[in-house]
């Protein structure tokens, strides 16, 4: 820089008030109605800085993690995210590569949270001379790998001329070797040995004088040579003295002590590590909410991982400390029994996210003699990323399998396959029917019970019912909410109230009632669940409401899928399917997620047999004309290049192979060329094959393209059709949409079933994976405001989505699974058209959304103990004493709620309502298309099973008893509206 | 000698001067401590460790913090109380619809220093209805039929009144029970008609710190309850109300119905999942010889 040029950065740290600008774009529905009920926020905007250190132009707002920010300069979209900042905030760094331009630039920056929107408007003057620096985006980058940096140099606008650059490293890890070559141009090239956040600064200095210098800065991640499948994490492992492992590398360990590593989420890089004392009078957990707090704050916030854990419990003077602790790093309230197993010195471990919201962390603290270890892998999650690079999360790569009823089983023994095993139980002598009932110990899938529990043929089936509640109960009990599976065998018959202790038994498991109580010597039921897990159990029923529908037929009650672990390390139903007779082998494709983790196998040698060398040299040609294998920004052989380059055109590198010939004099001899190109020629065939059926799994949901299922559409439509423009809380089961999907899937069968069942597959592996907020992707429940579902839907789809690039790195990086998989997409894997799959996933859509929404607006599931909800007579209401008396019958059911002592049943009516009066029921006008058969009549609907909506977990969680003939039917405390 | 004289009456009248004046100065620190807590109608708290004539009708001033430290010179001033008469501690109460950070100061007298309260920040208010923000379902009758161990207990009032002109509705340190109607959630608030009856006990015998609040569903208390919290609390200044049974009726007859409590899980504060429920209770004054009690937190259900 010439010395009389002064450094003169022109910082403009405006005022917090940023100035609201209404929306005038056009508004869906749900926009209109909460336009209604809320005035459009304004967004604050905490600092904007012109011609800073950091760039051209650097805007802070304030908006915390669930708020999705985009800017435009003049009207131009910037394509890159804000960052996170802190726990409020999110900056943005914007050059001339985002439209900024020399003069006034137009600043739009919209922020939307939970379906609420605000927006900030401001007109910035930048010099010309501040656009000079420009060192382009954020990036990653693998270590070792020398990459070019920065943006080519473009004429500014305004301005011209020639311009000097000087690039110097501004930050990098601690001891890191580094060398940055050409720092003289406008992109010079990294070479980073050492994993770790560096941070460049390019400056910029015009020719001529009176005109300052500008500057730009860029991060580069650099990020270890991991395979797709990421390094093994084991958290407690015992042969290394109960020290943390990652990646073959010991962290702490000892006893008495909690040992501890933080390490950043881009890079791997370990920041902090060591263990503390974890003696009653020891501070040591002070020091690792001192650490929770240095990286879960500020520029820190959400960019680090923390993992913990102890062979020795926490003292009981510690509890409460330790629970600080765990909420600083994300953790979901623990249990009583989590609480106590610690305090009673039994080992632990979390992996957290300092700073997260809670829900974040996975924990894993056995009450029982099982390890406290969590063991998996530290992967890069594609659908996350900060500056531009993946983040590290936690997968524990399992995904046990489980079948509730083996095709060998017959009327009197069930068999089940779990994780591998199979489970046989014979009913005794002379019974008939009864339950089929494992429990397994939720975090290592061991077995606690395996029994068959008699429910008829034994003599007096009440006094049978009574012990089999018992039994039932005990088996439950075993261990603090074990996996437990349950599956009918034969038809059992309720015969009396004593029935009620089965249903009871099965409801803490989270089971459906109306199901349970069905069970009426006609009908077959199986489950799947956790107790005390939020996920919701896995059922299947041939039982159908009797209403005015044609009885549809039901495949025979079974359940085949996979279980999954949710973040307190148990063993939960992940994605299911009944086996129909269309598809019988069920509708989730189990092979794909079990060749995903699969062992690994080496590639075979290329070209056994010839000179290595000249192999080598052979496959170093191809390599360069398929354009990899360069000096920078590359990746250093073909197969690397299968999931370093995985966005790579692979389609048109196949042609490219595929007419390569033989060149003279580079080395090797036409055979072994020959040779080579074939082994690489079907690799690369296989890689373009897998890529694309993911990518055409991906595409129902893909925004932009002519197979859009369209969320916002469907959302839209459904809440215009329940005419109820108030705004309330939704909370719905994200992962049952896949559900759904493979439902419909299954009755159709093939090809329209491949579809759901490879989504479901892709979906299911990246079910526990973390969003942008720390929480599991699609293994959880989505809370959002009406008109905020289905933008949070289609965020979570799309993180999904982004994962199974993941999952296709993951199978191309393999040989073994490579061709595992390759040997399927075109044979049974093979997808339906488009538009057919397209029309599975929006009529599965519709059912959720409809689910959904319907809670919404008519909160209150009501049972009453009459036959239709117009009948009740509710004492005190005046002259009509009917408190629902617009109740549309197809907005009612019929069900079982319990059995007489002669062993009829006792039927109680469904509905749902807004309150008391004829004002409070839904309109016939909004027909019944949720109940309609889908198939057989002239007018499909979409085929959903009363037994199944008209349920507490579909209503808020909640259901209410009205009593006929009592004071306003003994709900006289909800709203009322005639 | 006349000098002496007039040395000491200047310095007598100097010091005079100063107590009426600078009192916050020269006031002897007597070890009183006051409290602040967030009401929903304001800020409450109590002021202890001080006599009778410190503790009793003392002014209690309401600021609220601007800064990183409180400063009542600089601060506003937004509302003000009395405390109470005895027994110690003095419980004090001000109205106020600010969100805080809220402190309170009780200031100087001419024997009693100055106390400065830490600092409270007022909780959201709580909308009847809307649903839970960690997502748990409201406790009601039919908790058990839900898919959810804890349920949340949505904001229970209870406007107590004294039971005659000699035996007022004092909270306090001394045990007592008061009558009054219950307003809230079905049952322990509302009944399907109007408010019920409620009754709320309390005994401070031995280590049993006993509180009881039981709901009639008649329009007299009386009879069977149809819904209770009954559980303890350290001390009639503490807001920390652990459920031991909780009930709530349903249709079938006394006993039958869900039953609830707290497990106090560590790290938990009142009214936070897993924690006590947050209890306020707020004594009146001669115009309303009762108190007014708000209840709110999360339960579990006994399985």
């Amino acid at each position: 820089m010439k010395a009389h040029k002064l450094l003169i950065p022109l910082v403009v740290a405006l005022a917090c008030v940023g100035i609201g600008v209404a929306g005038t774009s056009a508004a869906s529905p749900h926009e209109q109605a909460s336009r209604r009920h809320r005035r459009a926020k304004k967004l604050r905007i905490d600092s904007l800085v012109v011609a800073g250190k950091t760039g051209p132009l650097s805007i802070t707002v304030r908006a915390g993690i669930r708020s999705q920010v985009v800017a435009t300069v003049d009207g131009r979209r910037v394509d890159h995210p804000f960052e996170l900042a802190g726990r409020r905030a999110q900056s943005l760094e914007l050059a001339t590569s985002d439209g900024l331009r020399a003069g006034p630039n137009k600043l739009r920056i919209t922020a939307r949270e939970d379906g609420v929107v605000s927006r900030a408007t401001r007109v910035v003057h930048v010099p010309a001379w501040a656009l000079d620096a420009d060192a382009g985006e954020d990036t990653h980058t693998i270590a070792h790998v020398p990459t070019r940096v920065g943006l080519r140099p473009s004429p500014r606008a305004g301005g011209g001329g020639e311009v000097h650059y000087d690039w110097r490293i501004v930050d990098r890890p601690p001891g890191a070797k580094v060398t940055l070559r050409e720092r003289d141009v406008a992109r010079p090239v990294l070479h980073a040995r050492q994993p770790g956040r560096y941070l460049l600064q390019q400056t910029a200095d015009p020719e001529g004088d009176g005109e300052p210098s500008s500057h730009d800065r860029v991060t580069v991640s650099v990020v270890p040579e991991d395979p797709p499948i990421g390094v093994p994490l084991n958290t407690l492992d015992a042969q290394e003295d109960n020290a943390i492992r990652i990646a073959g590398k010991s962290y702490g360990g000892g006893s008495g002590v909690i040992s501890y590593v933080v390490l950043e989420r881009t890079t791997r890089a370990v920041v902090a590590s060591g263990t503390v004392a974890n003696g009653y009078d020891s501070s040591g957990i002070e020091t690792l909410i001192g650490l929770a707090e240095k990286y879960g704050s500020g520029g820190n916030y959400m960019r680090y991982m923390m993992i913990l854990s102890g062979a020795t419990g926490i003292p009981n003077q510690k509890l409460a400390d330790f629970a600080t602790l765990l909420k600083k790093v994300g953790t979901a309230l623990p249990s009583q029994e989590e609480f106590e197993a610690v305090r009673t010195r039994r080992p632990f471990s979390v992996i957290g996210i300092p700073g997260a919201p809670a829900g974040a962390a996975t924990t894993r603290i056995p009450d029982g003699p099982a390890s406290g270890a969590i063991v998996g892998y530290l992967t890069k999650n594609q659908a996350i990323d900060a500056e531009g690079t993946p983040l590290y999360d936690f997968s524990p790569g399992e995904q046990p399998t489980f079948d509730t009823r083996l095709p060998d089983s017959d009327s009197t023994t069930n068999k089940m396959r779990i994780d591998g095993q199979t489970y046989s139980a014979t009913l005794l002598p002379g019974a008939t029917a009864g339950l089929h009932v494992v429990v397994l110990e939720s975090t290592t899938l061991g077995l606690l019970s395996n029994e068959a529990i008699a429910t008829n043929g034994l003599g007096h089936d009440r006094t049978t019912q009574a012990e089999a509640a018992t039994k039932l109960l005990g088996a439950i009990k075993k261990s603090d909410d074990p996996t437990v599976f349950v599956q009918t065998i034969g038809k059992p018959k309720a015969a009396g109230p004593e029935w009620a202790g089965v249903v009871e038994a099965l409801g803490r498991l989270g089971a459906n009632r109306q199901l349970v109580n069905a069970l009426d010597g006609t009908t077959e039921y199986a489950l799947v669940a956790r107790e005390g897990a939020t996920a919701p159990p896995a059922e299947s029923s041939t039982a159908y409401d009797h209403g005015p529908y044609p009885a549809p037929h039901r495949p025979p009650a079974r359940l085949v899928g996979t279980l999954a672990r949710d973040r307190t390390s148990s063993f939960v139903p992940d994605v299911y399917s009944t086996p129909t007779e269309a598809s019988p082998e069920g509708s989730v494709n189990l092979e794909l997620m079990t060749i995903a983790y699969q062992p690994a196998e080496a590639w075979p040698e290329l070209a056994p047999g010839f000179d290595r060398d000249e192999v080598a040299a052979a496959q170093r040609y191809i390599c360069e004309e398929l354009n990899f294998c360069r000096p920078t920004n590359s990746c250093p052989s073909v197969r690397e290049c299968f999931w370093q380059r995985y966005y790579a055109d692979w389609d048109a590198k196949l042609a490219k192979i595929g007419n390569l010939t033989y060149p003279k004099g580079k080395g090797f001899e036409e055979d072994a060329f020959t040779e080579v190109k074939g082994e690489l020629l079907k690799e690369i065939e296989a890689v373009a094959n897998v890529k694309n059926y993911l990518k055409e799994l991906q595409q129902p949901f893909e925004s932009g393209t002519r197979s859009y299922v369209d969320l916002k559409a469907i959302s839209d439509k459904i809440w215009q059709s329940l005419q109820q423009p108030a705004q309330s809380n939704s909370t719905s089961w994200i992962l049952g949409l896949v559900g759904k999907a493979v439902a419909i899937g299954g009755f159709a069968g093939p090809p329209v079933s491949g579809a759901a069942a490879g989504l479901a597959a892709a979906f299911g592996l990246a079910s526990y994976l973390s969003n942008k907020q720390g929480q599991p992707i699609l293994g959880a429940e989505v809370r959002a405001k009406s008109d905020a579902l289905a933008g949070e839907m289609l965020d979570r789809i799309d993180a999904a989505r982004k994962t199974m690039n993941g999952l296709g790195m993951l199978i191309v990086s393999d040989h073994g699974k490579l061709m595992a998989a390759y040997r399927h997409v075109d044979s049974d894997w093979a997808l339906p058209s488009p538009e057919v799959a397209d029309n599975t996933l929006r009529t599965a859509s519709k059912q959720w959304f409809w689910e959904a929404l319907i809670p919404t607006a008519f909160p209150y599931l009501i049972r009453a103990d009459s036959d239709n909800a117009r009948n009740l007579t509710c004492n005190d209401l005046g002259s009509d004493r009917h408190a629902w008396p617009n109740q549309p019958d197809f907005f009612q059911m019929d069900a079982t709620v319990g059995y007489r002592e002669n062993g009829t049943p006792i039927d109680a009516v469904f509905f749902f309502t807004r309150g008391l009066g004829g004002a409070m029921s839904p309109s016939a006008q909004i027909g019944d298309e949720m109940f309609r058969p889908r198939t057989g009549t002239a007018d499909p609907g979409l085929g959903m099973e009363k037994l199944q909506f008209f349920t507490p977990r579909v209503f808020n969680r909640r259901i209410y008893h009205a009593l006929n003939f009592t004071h306003l039917c003994w709900l006289g405390f909800l709203p009322r509206e005639w | 000698m006349w000098k002496l004289a007039v040395s000491l009456a200047f310095a007598l009248s100097f010091a005079t001067l100063a107590i009426a004046t600078g009192a916050d100065a020269r006031a002897k620190p007597d070890g009183a401590t006051l409290t602040i807590r967030s009401y929903p109608k304001g800020v409450y708290g109590y002021l202890g460790g001080t006599s009778t004539t410190c503790g009793e009708k003392r002014k209690i001033l309401v600021f609220e913090a601007q800064g990183e430290r409180r400063d009542p010179r600089s601060d506003p001033r937004v509302a003000h109380g009395l405390t109470g008469s005895g027994p110690a501690p003095y419980q004090w109460s001000a109205t106020s619809r600010r969100s805080g950070p809220l402190y309170a100061q009780a200031p100087a007298t001419g024997r009693c220093a100055a106390v400065l309260s830490g600092v409270a920040e007022a909780p959201p208010l709580e909308v009847p209805g809307e649903e839970d923000p960690a997502g748990y379902p409201s406790c009601g009758s039919y908790a058990s039929e839900s898919t959810s161990q804890i349920c949340r207990l949505e904001q229970i009032y209870l406007d107590l009144d004294a039971e005659g002109p000699a035996n007022w509705c004092r909270w306090g340190p001394a045990s007592g029970n008061c009558p009054g109607v219950g307003y809230g959630p079905f049952p322990w608030g509302t009944s399907v008609n109007f408010h019920p009856k409620v009754r709320m006990y309390w005994s401070w015998n031995g280590w049993a710190r006993n509180l009881a609040v039981v709901t009639y569903p008649g329009e007299e208390a009386g009879g069977y309850p149809s819904a209770t919290l009954v559980g303890t609390v350290p001390d009639s200044t503490s807001n920390r109300f652990t459920v031991i049974e909780g009930y709530a009726q349903n249709e079938g007859a006394y006993p039958s119905g869900d039953r609830f409590y707290t497990p106090n899980l560590p790290g938990q504060g009142p009214g936070e999942v897993g924690g006590p429920l947050d209890l306020s209770v707020v004594n009146g004054d001669w115009a309303h010889s009762g108190a007014e009690v708000w209840i709110r937190g999360y339960l579990y259900l006994y399985r």
